[in-house]
């Protein structure tokens, strides 16, 4: 099930609003009593959908699994700050960090940190008795679900949808041709070059900028362990067109580290000339390397953006080679460092870029991030952000650590790709998250009304 | 009889067999090692991690010993779990097999029940009647599978909006929807395969026409459309009903892609997903089945050609 | 006998539509049949015979057109509507056809086809039918008729099948019967009895029968009156007597004396060369060949301790009915076919257990002519080659221009021009064609040579001269010569022994003329009865005789 749906149909201490921004959940009140320390009272009368009761022993246990690394849990970063969680009644209870985390709260309203029975919590078992809006009525696995209103949600009042059906369609063409057809009023993931037929058609296509791609590199052998090459790539690559040639135009350039002010966001430029230079200044003067770029078949905008990228490098003058195999041969080939340079996906789980960054060059194998990649003054600048005290201190550090990028380009971002919802005219009410929240937009599915 | 279906049942659990071994190492030796497709999320591709997810899922033993326990399992029933969902395999291909089922025999209904009369017609008439069959024929098997697919769900679904553009609604839910569902789909598998049948049964309609009993059955007095029909249509069944045999085994490879446009949830999607994503019991478990759904099919074709010619009949 | 014919065709002529052009194939021709009669319609291949007897009840092709007239109990049936000819069909004017195999629907039990039959003009019950459908089963001297019901056409002997069709063309009492070759395809033995049936029927059910055959054995048996027709016109007419010993027509006389007569005694025979003193060239004893059915199944035994010679420079006919093992024997001599036991010397090397250059060495001295020359010779090569190929292929002449000239001698000495080496085998007649599969058998001047039915297929015109021309040049070449036949007539006329054989035993063997004229087994007895010869008046008392024999036997 995937996480889109988990906001529908769980819920957690904290979630995010309409406009992405986030806002207290089950817990009716939250008060941040210092920088390590918040407490938390729940609504009155919460209840699962078997209307077994939630209370805050519940809350503890699942934070407490979300902490522990063995299971592997999306909140995990933010989670694992967590020292102790002394509980005071039913409905109220204190959490204790160990390190200053600023962006803890957002971290609670990821919506896989969602609260569910203890008999639920399990890394095997999908877990279906949750308290969030809507409850499962019927699940018929990989083809769809069926979700009713819960009454015993605590803003159930406001909930304007009664009953949701939900079809899986994985091919991309299938799910537009089922909203053309009225089959369905709503679908997720349109496909970029179905947006203007859909518009055209008169349906809305609604849609924001979030997930990012970046060229990432093998820093540990081969020609990228030099910077300067790093640095020729993140100047040579064009932008617009790679996302004319994935994206057909639905996506915003990037040049720097995505969401950070001024000063992360201007790092490089489209720049061949630049570009050229520092191959020179590296001693490929006639010529560059001959590099290994590896891309995948399954994805077809992720292989688009690699072959613009393999002409943006040929232009600047390396030699590309140009392998694609299918995505689990690609993993394994990307977390292996079997590659010189590749394109990957790459989101944040919260706003803040001292939360996300660090799992873009810290030194724990990854398949998308730069293999191989270390550098001991970046994590440090980033630590900092992350326990700085007050903002001032915070956009001092992370400027340093945006400068570091600049220089050591970890890793060279491309640009952000659209998402867009569609739906028919009838359909009301819905927003688009914005930035790295786009994803869990589905959950504006509970202010949304639908007439006829 | 009994011996001979004795016989044909033990060819084919060797058949099944040797389709399970060559499956299994095939796709074990296939590059993508699938405990990468577990990891990830936020802990990473540790190797400590990978090798935890190894041994989980028991990928770490050597491969004979793997082989060795799958095949114990397949023997007592147990297709194993699936490494993306934890699901037993056995249980999500039963549960996706009715609706493959239905859609291969609605295609094969359709395409005799449209296939036969029109090449029947075909070759008793000649002339302009044979050459308009040929003519539509030929456009029927070159058009390919997805083209067909997904001008129908243009025309049908989207501009028209008569038919649903996919998905499959339960027949105890809904007869009605269910029908119109599976419409499309059927159709579209059964064009190409209709289009054979219809060419094997006026070729042997003619062919048939020539014979000495057809003069024979004439001479007795009958009416043309009964000689037509018990001497000649009767006689023509033979060769359509062992093509229908082999063209079933393509329809089970056409269905991926009719799953697929038509969002169809049946066995081949599984089979797609589970290689895609290097999930090794589904995979496994799914060939199995195709194959032996295979074997079935032309066993029962082979019993139906005894019934259709006591000549073939087994002593 | 009324006025008007049963049966009147008058000016009959068929024409077939082919690319675009009307071939005619039968002109202008005159015949009738009356009530109760038997009338033969007697011709060769080619002759127009078939073709008019399908067009009375218009079972031709669709492109065949017929112009003239066709009356039945004076209806004119060329202008009748195709509703009113359906209707006559069966149940006015029956037909029976010369391959019962292929007559038959494979895929309906004899039952379905007579049930088919019965109900196809009368609107009875299918149990009714049935019960009719067992009588008439009887009625043909089906044993077992209730079980008869129940077989396929491929479960029951070719004779069974030619009576289970004739017990479907009579069950609607029809006036007509019209019997197409009705049993050339069948065993003499076998013959015999569908015959009588066929004469049974007509007093029965006073049916008159129109038969087409080539056989002027079963024309003098069974006919009231001849009809002669040659290249698709009638040439002669008249009653059996007078077609048979006063006909003054050219065509009917040579005809009559192209037939092999059985009883025919002839004081001295030119025919048959006698062995020389020299070794034999074919010495078999005890042989045994089997035939695996399947695994788990006793094997089916097609030859069983056969022992016999053929001497030096001898022609040995060996004879037997269909199922009698003699092609087996022939195969088996040549190497082709494995020998369970017992030995067989060709030419002096034992073929049991034989070596591979052995057998090749054998084969350079052995050489064989089969039944059928349409399919032994290669129709994409000019006989000129064909007739040199065993040269070629046993390495005896490599120089082609060598080849040529044999080639061409080869064909003078069989009685074709040599300038048609270059043709194809198309191009030449059946009779043609197997002269030159025999000149293409003497190529390698062989000692030994296997006969495999070599004029079954042809014209019996055509017959007499190929026999004629084999004995010719076995006398002048000194080879030895096993004739294998089902016709006894034939046998009689070359052979200087013949070796009867019945189920792959050997029943009797000796000259041909202790055979033919003082059979010792019953069997041997039986079949010479049952031969029809062309002489109505010997035949007449031949008839009752073997009438009264079967009678003493049963």
């Amino acid at each position: 099930m995937s996480y889109q749906l988990y906001g529908l149909m769980h819920r957690g201490l904290m979630t995010y609003s309409g406009k992405g921004e986030v806002v207290p959940a089950l817990a009716e009140t939250v008060e941040q009593v210092d920088s390590l320390t918040y407490k938390f009272m729940l609504h009155d009368g919460l209840t699962y959908h078997d209307g077994t009761p939630l209370v805050a022993d519940d809350v503890r246990a699942a934070l407490l699994w979300y902490a522990d690394p063995a299971n592997s849990a999306r909140s995990y970063p933010g989670v694992r700050f967590i020292k102790d969680i002394a509980i005071a009644s039913d409905t109220e209870f204190t959490i204790t960090l160990n390190s200053v985390n600023l962006s803890f709260l957002e971290y609670l309203a990821d919506p896989s940190a969602f609260i569910v029975p203890q008999n639920q919590l399990s890394a095997d078992v999908e877990a279906t008795n949750g308290a969030g809006p809507f409850k499962l009525e019927s699940w018929d696995e990989g083809v769809g679900l069926v979700l009713t209103k819960f009454d015993g949600f605590y803003g159930a009042d406001d909930v304007t949808l009664d009953r949701i059906d939900v079809s899986f369609y994985s091919d991309a063409t299938a799910r537009v041709n089922a909203l053309l057809s009225g089959d369905v009023d709503f679908i997720d993931y349109v496909p970029w070059e179905s947006y203007d037929q859909l518009e055209a058609s008169g349906f809305v296509v609604h849609g924001e900028v979030g997930v990012f791609q970046s060229a990432i590199f093998n820093v540990e052998t081969g020609p990228f362990a030099d910077p300067k090459l790093r640095l020729a790539v993140a100047y040579a690559l064009n932008r617009e067109n790679a996302t004319a040639a994935a994206f057909f135009g639905h996506g915003t350039s990037l040049f720097g580290v995505p969401g950070s002010g001024p000063t992360g966001e201007n790092l490089w430029e489209y720049n061949p000339e630049r570009a050229k230079e520092l191959l020179a200044e590296a001693g490929y003067a006639n010529g560059g390397p001959k590099v290994h770029l590896l891309s995948n078949s399954t994805y077809v905008f992720l292989r688009d953006l690699a072959l613009s990228v393999q002409a943006d490098l040929e232009a600047v003058g390396f030699e590309v080679e140009f392998t694609s195999p299918d995505w689990p041969t690609f993993t394994e080939e990307a977390v292996a460092g079997k590659y010189d340079v590749t394109v990957q996906g790459n989101v944040g789980n919260v706003q803040d870029p001292a939360g996300w960054l660090p799992r873009l060059v810290q030194p724990r194998p990854e398949a998308n991030k730069s293999f191989g990649y270390s550098n001991a003054d970046l994590d440090a600048a980033l630590a900092e952000a992350l326990a700085a005290e007050d903002a001032g201190a915070r956009q001092a550090a992370l400027d340093r650590a945006y400068k570091l990028i600049g220089e050591d380009v970890p890793f060279a971002t491309i640009n952000q790709r659209m998402q867009a919802y569609a739906y028919t005219d009838r359909v009301s009410g819905f927003e688009v998250m914005l930035g790295f929240t786009q994803p869990y937009s589905v959950n504006n599915l509970i202010n949304v009304t639908i007439t006829g | 009889m009994v011996s001979f279906l004795i016989r044909r049942i033990a060819t084919a659990i060797v058949l099944a067999w040797v389709v399970l071994t060559l499956i299994f190492f095939a796709i074990h030796t296939v590059p993508g090692d699938p405990a990468y497709q577990l990891a990830g999320g936020d802990s990473g591709f540790t190797e400590e991690g990978l090798q935890q997810i190894r041994e989980s899922l028991g990928l770490d033993r050597p491969l004979g010993e793997q082989y060795a326990n799958y095949l114990l399992g397949v023997l007592g029933g147990d297709l194993g779990e699936s490494f993306a969902t934890g699901q037993p395999v056995a249980q999500s291909i039963l549960r996706r097999l009715p609706a493959t089922l239905q859609l291969i025999a609605a295609a094969a209904v359709l395409a005799i029940a449209a296939g036969i009369p029109f090449g029947a017609w075909a070759g008793r008439r000649r002339g302009m009647a044979d050459a308009l069959m040929t003519s539509v024929t030929s456009v029927a098997l070159a058009v390919p599978v997805y083209v067909v697919g997904a001008l129908a769900v243009l025309l049908f679904s989207v501009t028209w909006r008569l038919l649903p553009a996919g998905g499959l609604t339960p027949f105890a839910e809904d007869p009605m929807g269910f029908l119109r569902g599976l419409l499309l789909p059927a159709v579209t598998l059964s064009l190409a395969f209709s289009a054979v049948v219809a060419r094997m049964t006026r070729t042997a309609v003619i062919e048939t026409s020539d014979r000495d009993w057809v003069r024979t059955a004439t001479s007795f007095g009958l009416t043309r459309r009964r000689v037509f029909n018990r001497y000649v249509l009767r006689n023509s069944m033979n060769p359509v009903v062992t093509v229908v045999g082999l063209e079933i085994g393509s329809f089970l490879g056409a269905s991926v892609i009719i799953e697929r446009v038509f969002n169809y949830p049946g066995i081949s999607t599984l089979l797609i997903d589970g290689v895609s994503a290097r999930d090794y019991p589904v995979v496994q478990g799914v060939v199995i089945v195709i194959a032996v759904l295979f074997i079935l099919i032309n066993l029962v074709v082979d019993i139906l050609y005894g019934i259709l010619d006591p000549r073939a009949r087994i002593r | 006998m009324s006025d008007t014919h049963l049966l009147e065709i008058s000016s009959l002529s068929v024409a077939f539509r082919i690319d675009g052009e009307n071939v005619e194939v039968t002109h202008g021709v005159d015949l009738h049949v009356d009530e109760g009669e038997v009338v033969a319609l007697v011709g060769e291949s080619g002759s127009g015979k078939s073709v008019t007897a399908m067009s009375v009840t218009d079972l031709l092709p669709p492109n065949a057109l017929r112009s003239g007239s066709i009356r039945f109990a004076g209806e004119e049936l060329l202008t009748a509507s195709e509703e009113r000819i359906r209707k006559l069909r069966g149940d006015d004017v029956a037909m029976i056809f010369q391959e019962p195999m292929t007559a038959l629907n494979p895929v309906y039990t004899i039952g379905t086809h007579l049930v088919e039959a019965i109900r196809c003009h009368r609107d009875i019950t299918r149990e009714a039918a049935l019960a009719e459908a067992t009588g008439l089963l009887e009625q043909v001297g089906l044993p077992e008729p209730a079980a008869m019901l129940g077989r396929y056409p491929h479960e029951i002997s070719g004779g069974q099948r030619q009576r289970a069709m004739i017990a479907m063309a009579i069950s609607a009492r029809p006036r007509l019967l019209i019997a197409d070759e009705p049993t050339t395809a069948l065993d003499v033995t076998v013959q015999a009895g569908i015959l009588d049936l066929l004469l049974r029927l007509r007093t029965e059910l006073g049916m008159a029968i129109l038969i087409i055959t080539h056989d002027m054995g079963v024309v003098a048996d069974v006919a009231d009156r001849v009809v002669v027709m040659q290249h698709g016109l009638v040439v002669d007419r008249g009653t059996t007597d007078h077609i048979f010993y006063d006909s003054s027509q050219t065509y009917t006389r040579d005809l009559l004396e192209a037939v092999p007569d059985l009883s025919a005694v002839a004081m001295t025979r030119s025919g048959a060369v006698a062995a020389t003193g020299e070794a034999p060239t074919l010495e078999v004893a005890g042989l045994r060949i089997e035939y695996r059915t399947g695994w788990r199944r006793a094997p089916f035994v097609a030859v069983d301790d056969v022992s016999f010679t053929v001497g030096d420079g001898e022609l040995v006919g060996l004879v037997g009915e269909s199922g009698s093992g003699k092609s087996t024997i022939g195969r088996a001599v040549l190497g082709l076919t494995p020998i369970q036991a017992g030995s067989a010397r060709v030419v002096g090397t034992e073929i049991v257990g034989v070596r591979r250059q052995d057998l090749r060495l054998m084969r350079r001295t052995v050489s064989v002519v089969f039944q059928d020359p349409g399919s032994s010779l290669n129709p994409r090569v000019p006989i000129g080659r064909t007739i040199t190929d065993p040269l070629r292929w046993n390495r005896i002449e490599r120089d082609e221009r060598v080849l040529r000239k044999t080639a061409e001698d080869l064909l003078e000495s069989v009685k074709i021009p040599r300038e048609w080496a270059d043709r194809y085998p198309h191009e030449l007649s059946g009779g043609q064609r197997q002269r030159v599969s025999i000149a293409r058998a003497i190529s390698t001047r062989p000692r030994f040579m296997v006969a495999d039915e070599p004029t079954s297929a042809l014209d019996v015109s055509v017959q007499a001269s190929v026999l004629d021309l084999l004995q010719e040049l076995q006398r002048s070449m000194g080879f030895s010569c096993l004739f294998i036949s089902h016709d006894l007539a034939v046998v009689e006329r070359i052979a200087s022994r013949v070796i009867v054989l019945r189920k792959g035993e050997i029943v009797e063997q000796g000259t041909a003329s202790d055979i033919l004229r003082a059979p010792r087994e019953p069997y041997t007895q039986a079949l010479i009865a049952a031969v029809p010869v062309p002489d109505p008046r010997r035949q007449r008392v031949r008839r009752a005789e073997r009438l009264a024999a079967a009678g003493r036997r049963s």
